[in-house]
């Protein structure tokens, strides 16, 4: 033993307690570095020598300052931060669509219950100004709502890309530094040493981007992290590609790698439950309010196009949409009108025109055929063209434009004519004919036959360019040729399928006869033959209809009486109603001691009519139609073209209160007919509020909201009790690290004490062994 | 054993203190706004109910409107009907004192005049408004319903509203009529027999139903020759027979009806039957055959003349129409023999109007000479009274119920209100007091977790390392 030695083991002592009190300052001083993980200096007696039969220690020997890491705990704080940052971002987006939907308080359930509140307030005297604009106002602030809840959620949705585009920044910030940090800490350790700090911020830019998106960190035997995020390689080694944020044409936000078009797919983190709000329950949310909205439009509007507004049929009325051209040959409207553009479906079915004269109030009804596979809007204007008193034209926008001759009206109401025999070929001032049954009729051409009007022989030939199949004949096609041929004398018309020949002449004086000819087309058609029909003065049977049709659909009701004789006087005198097929519905008694002239009978669903003095004739074919009306647009595609819709657009963001309505309130369709007290609208719009509605899966209007408010509610409340799981999860997590890692400053202040004492101890060691050599060196002197 | 370190230490504190602020700012938020659930994720299922609730409040709200409405309307409309048949009550004062022997026809023209003041009155109680509508109007509330139209030929009350009835929903489900259609009310005429009086015609009722009301007038008068032997042809001169008449020739002399013989030919000659009938001729020559039957035809009008309704006597049964309102008179005319006039009377048809307006017309049309026929009228009047009186009790009584109805009505709405309201109130209140309570509660548990954890995160080693 040397006393050299001895000094070199306290000195070694010394430096060891030095770097653990060191090491002990550096642990308190990084106390609140995020990230830190305490260190620990190990010490080991250092490799002892032989002295003879003994081994003797030389001292002490640092052999490594190590971080207290549990890589275990890490790698479930990695992954609990992911899902913590995306329960946190759940949260947030919820609460703010919670504050966008305001419910309960001035959100759209409000606005909805006060519109219907103020179609009830209107029913109590429909003709009322203040009121009309009231339910205007109603729907203006009900539209408004919608829009800005589109507002809103669009601009929630819009800020997802920027917000995404931030933290894709960030994910690749911390990505480079990692790659960087790799490079380092590859350096140092191939020297041999622990670069504990390096490691600790490495590990803290991994947990930032675990914040942010799902990674995987994997540790190379070279002490490199690599990265995936999302499956992509993020960080190998020591290079690193970063990530990048793109606008999809459907403004949905995408992650790339770099510059390339290869797409990630990543799921997890604050990123990942961003793309899911925007991709997946923003669009949610928004498409069951633009359910709503188009469901809204569509079945308001279909109240309001088949309604009379206050201020009488329309005169001239302008579609609010216009037929795209689909085809793409510069013109509008002469596609099919399914792949016309617009924004509501239009199905096969029945549209009725109602032409009204102003003047004296009468009614002429007009059932179109509408085909949306075969019909173009064009298609639709001419025929609408074809009625008396209408002219129709398709404009260069697309849209429809309907105008009335002066002092004509129409409009798509259901009102029931009052005098469904203008025509007068029910016990009429001027002789009439009708056949036996409704058509089609198996004419046989070319034919003739012979009408004698007031004794004079008018002939009508018929030949086969009259019909499009003469075996299969309408009465609608043996009129036009009637009236083409002999116009000037007599008027020939399609009542309920069936053909009625009536004499231009009235009075007591005008008759009308048959004589078949050619082919016998008379016989054909079941029109009397040999006999001659008389007129009568004032003005015949005089028919009127009351009432409101309750019944389920649209129907036919055809009148003939069932036999010959005057109203009031023939005794069991009665009146047939037949449906369009001919079976009967009702048999109305008009025989004396029963009946008087005029007196209302009931038929069916709500319909009355009367029947005013004068004769009636079975033998000649008398016949009147009534058509009871439940729907006047079977086809939706009043609303389909907004022929005086109440509402425009079809989604939450497009919504609003045609202006026309808007700037007259008049033009809101309280009833049917016009008059100032009829509510049938109001009605059909007040059953609405209860009704459940197929594009609403069965729902109310307010049911399907409550449901969506309800639905949202859920989430949120999920969303927010999720949050403080993964909370509570990551608050155990971080305490367990923090008793493996973490700086317990009473632990560093003991170890303080305890390896100052260990460097006092050392220093009287070398005290010692000083004082030992010196003795010594006194002897020696 | 778990190491606690320092950080671990002030985590768990700031942990503490923010989750019972947390509990602290829901409470008091609770506290302000009075209510459990201030957004949907407060309680989803909550929400479910709450909705649809106040919606049905909202519903609740308009029913009771429109009940209270329907109470002011129907009670409007019971006032103006109890008013339209105290006018009612006082006809029949007026008509019996009309009626009495001693009122001298000058009196009974002051009489009409008052009659008339009655029938505007009973026209401004028909046309009664609420808010600038027509009560009774059915549904064209925005014209007046009566419009008295006075004629030369007569006048009448014409109803220009239609029988419908403006509608409102008053409870769930139910709906009440706001107003009864007028011409139920005023125009509501029974049906009766029709009698002809005071001509000598020979035409009778038919006893089909007839939509003439109140008085009316036959007109018989003659319409040419039917059937007549060759050379006779109708004269210029009055003709008063009518009907299937026989003639015979003989001698050169003509005899129609088994009257005397008139030699012919002859020119405008009126030639007189065995009952006192003439019949005015021309006859130019000698009549084939000489002898037989011919029709001396009948026109009938009840309109004064402007249309009239040609008989042949083929068929017994005629109907007369009226051009002017298109009411039928069904006559049978089977012993009809003469022209004239036939005073009808449409029994049981005389609502309100028809009543008033008869009845002043008969009083201003009183003279000394028809004296005994106004009389006669006025009595019938007095008949028919009761009848016209029944449009207008009938509506009374269907008000009155309505009214009585609403004000149940109102109470059950009050009462489903008061259900909903707690409903509601369940779903979504706060219990204040319980909130309260908690509020404190967490206070305390914020106070003591503040005073713990800085009793806690301030000690250290170091404090005593000296």
């Amino acid at each position: 033993m040397t006393y050299g030695f001895g000094l070199g083991a306290g000195l070694k002592a010394l430096a060891a307690a030095r770097l653990a009190i060191q090491t002990a300052g550096h642990n308190v001083a990084n106390a609140n570095t995020e990230g830190y993980s305490r260190q620990r200096v190990l010490q080991s007696a250092s490799l002892p020598f032989s002295a003879g039969r003994f081994q003797i220690g030389s001292g002490v020997e640092v052999s490594d300052v190590r971080s207290l890491v549990d890589e275990g705990i890490e790698r479930r704080l990695r992954l609990q931060l992911g899902l913590s940052g995306a329960a946190e971002l759940h949260d947030l987006r919820w609460g703010e669509i919670e504050g966008v939907l305001d419910e309960p308080g001035a959100g759209l359930s409000t606005s909805l219950g006060d519109l219907f509140g103020r179609i009830g307030r209107l029913k109590t005297d429909p003709a009322d100004r203040a009121l009309r604009g009231g339910v205007v106002q109603g729907a203006t602030s009900l539209a408004q709502g919608f829009n800005l809840l589109a507002t809103r959620f669009g601009e929630v949705q819009a800020s997802t890309f920027g917000e995404v585009r931030g933290l894709v920044e960030q994910v690749n910030e911390n990505a480079s530094a990692i790659a960087g940090l790799n490079r380092e800490i590859n350096a140092v350790e191939a020297a041999g040493q622990t670069a504990n700090d390096l490691r600790d911020t490495r590990e803290q830019h991994i947990k930032n981007i675990s914040k942010l998106v799902d990674t995987r960190a994997i540790e190379r035997s070279n002490g490199n992290v690599d990265l995936i995020a999302g499956g992509y390689l993020l960080v190998s080694g020591t290079t690193t590609t970063g990530l990048q944020a793109h606008r999809n044409a459907d403004n949905r936000t995408s992650i790339k790698i770099g510059d390339s078009t290869q797409s990630v797919n990543i799921t997890g983190g604050r990123i990942g439950a961003l793309l899911e709000q925007e991709g997946k329950h923003l669009p949610g949310l928004l498409g069951d309010v633009d359910r709503l909205a188009k469901e809204i439009a569509l079945q308001f509007n279909r109240v309001q196009t088949t309604g009379v507004p206050r201020s009488g049929s329309f005169s001239a009325l302008t579609s609010y949409y216009g037929a795209v051209d689909g085809d793409g040959d510069g013109q509008r409207g002469d596609e099919s009108l399914a792949q016309s553009g617009l924004p509501f479906d239009i199905t096969r079915g029945e549209l009725w025109v109602t032409v009204r004269n102003k003047t004296s109030g009468d009614i002429e009804r007009t059932r179109l055929d509408i085909d949306p596979a075969l019909m173009s809007l064009r298609d639709v204007a001419s025929a609408v063209e074809g009625i008396d008193h209408l002219t129709a034209s398709v404009d260069p926008a697309g849209r429809l434009r309907v105008t009335a001759d002066a002092d004509w009206g129409f409009d798509f109401g259901n009102q029931l004519d009052p005098k469904p025999d203008s025509f007068g070929s029910f016990g009429g001032a001027q002789p009439s004919m009708g056949s036996s049954g409704a058509g089609p009729f198996a004419l046989t051409v070319p034919a003739s036959f012979t009408v004698n009007v007031n004794g004079t022989p008018r002939t009508v030939s018929l030949t086969a360019s009259d019909f499009r199949t003469p075996s299969a004949a309408t009465a609608a096609e043996v009129a036009a040729a009637i009236n083409s041929q002999i116009g000037a004398d007599v008027t020939a018309k399609d009542v309920g399928g069936r053909l009625v020949i009536r004499s231009d002449a009235a009075g007591t004086a005008a008759t009308l006869g048959l004589t078949d000819g050619t082919a016998s087309p008379l016989a054909a058609l079941g029109m009397p033959i040999g006999t001659t029909a008389t007129g009568q003065a004032n003005g015949g049977v005089a028919i009127g209809v009351t009432g409101t049709y309750s019944g389920a659909d649209n129907k036919r009701l055809v009148f003939k009486p069932d036999g010959d004789g005057q109203i009031g006087v023939t005794a069991g005198l009665t009146i047939g109603v037949f449906d369009d097929r001919g079976n009967r519905l009702t048999t109305l008694d008009v025989g004396p001691g029963r009946y008087k002239p005029g007196d209302s009978l009931a038929v069916v669903d709500g319909i009355s009519v009367s029947f005013g003095a004068g004769r009636v004739s079975a033998g000649n074919g008398e016949v009147f139609a009534l058509d009871a009306i439940k729907d006047a647009d079977t086809t939706d595609l009043l609303v389909a073209i907004g022929m005086n819709s109440l509402f425009v657009g079809d989604s939450a963001a497009t919504i609003k209160v045609n202006e026309a309505i808007e700037r007259d309130p008049e033009l809101l369709a309280a009833g049917s007919s016009g008059v100032a007290g009829d509510a049938s609208n109001l009605t059909r719009l007040l059953d609405l509020r209860e009704e459940g509605l197929g594009g609403l899966n069965d729902a109310s209007f307010e049911d399907f909201w409550s449901d969506v408010v309800g639905g949202i509610g859920f989430e949120a409340a999920a969303a927010d009790s999720l949050l403080r799981t993964q909370d509570s999860v990551l608050a155990s997590l971080e305490s367990e690290r923090a008793s493996v890692s973490g700086v317990d400053l009473d632990e560093e202040m003991i170890d303080l004490v305890r390896f100052q004492q260990a460097f006092e101890a050392a220093s009287r060691f070398i005290n010692t062994v000083n004082e030992m050599s010196r003795t010594l060196m006194d002897i020696a002197r | 054993m778990t190491r606690i370190t320092q950080s671990m230490l002030y985590s768990r504190a700031l942990r503490d203190v923010q989750s019972s602020l947390r509990g602290s700012v829901r409470l008091q938020e609770n506290v302000a706004t009075g209510r459990r659930v201030n957004r949907p994720s407060d309680d989803p299922a909550a929400m479910l109910r709450i909705l649809p609730l106040r919606n049905d409040l909202r519903n609740l709200d308009q029913f009771r409107n429109n009940a209270e409405l329907a109470r002011e309307t129907t009670n409007l409309g019971a006032d103006s009907l109890q008013e339209a048949s105290e006018i009612m009550q006082s006809t029949r004062e007026l008509l019996v004192q009309a009626n009495n022997g001693t009122t001298s026809v000058s009196d009974l023209a002051g009489l009409g005049e008052r009659v008339d003041q009655m029938l505007g009155q009973m026209l401004g109680i028909a046309n009664t408004r609420r808010a600038g509508r027509y009560l009774f109007a059915g549904t064209v509330t925005d014209r007046a319903p009566f419009v008295l139209e006075e004629g030369s030929t007569g006048s009448r009350v014409r109803y220009g509203g239609n029988s419908e009835s403006v509608r409102l929903g008053v409870a769930p489900g139910v709906e009440t009529e706001l107003n009864t259609p007028g011409d139920e009310l005023f125009m509501r005429r029974g049906g009766g027999s029709t009698t002809f009086a005071g001509g000598n015609t020979g035409a009778r009722p038919s006893g089909a139903l007839d939509n003439g009301s109140g008085f009316g007038e036959l007109r018989v008068t003659f319409g040419g020759l039917s059937g007549a032997p060759t050379q006779v042809t109708a004269g210029t001169g009055s003709t008063t027979a009518l009907g299937n008449l026989s003639y015979t020739v003989s001698g050169g002399a003509l005899s129609i009806g088994g009257g005397p013989s008139v030699p012919i030919p002859v020119t405008n000659q009126a030639f007189t039957t065995a009952d006192g009938r003439t019949i005015n001729l021309t006859v130019s020559g000698t009549p084939t055959p000489a002898s037989g039957t011919f029709t001396s035809l009948a026109n009938l009008s009840i309109d004064n003349g402007a249309s009239s309704t040609s008989v042949d006597f083929s068929n017994n049964a005629v109907q007369v129409r009226d051009s002017t309102d298109g009411s039928v008179l069904n006559v049978d005319v089977s012993t009809l023999a003469r022209t004239g006039t036939e005073a009808v009377t449409y029994g049981g048809t005389f609502d309100p109007f028809t009543l008033l307006i008869e009845m002043r017309d008969t009083l201003r049309g009183a003279t000394e000479a028809n004296k005994d026929a106004t009389r006669a009228r006025l009595q019938t009047i007095l008949g028919e009274l009761d009848g016209a009186h029944d449009g207008v009790l009938n509506g009374l009584s269907v008000y009155g119920g309505r009214s009585e109805q609403m004000t149940a009505l109102t109470s059950r709405i009050d009462s489903l209100e008061l259900a909903s309201r707690e409903s509601l109130s369940n779903a979504e209140d706060a219990d204040l007091t319980e909130s309260i309570l908690k509020m404190n509660q967490q206070q305390l548990v914020y106070q003591a977790s503040l005073s713990v954890s800085a009793r806690i995160v301030q000690t250290s080693l170091l404090d005593f390392l000296r």
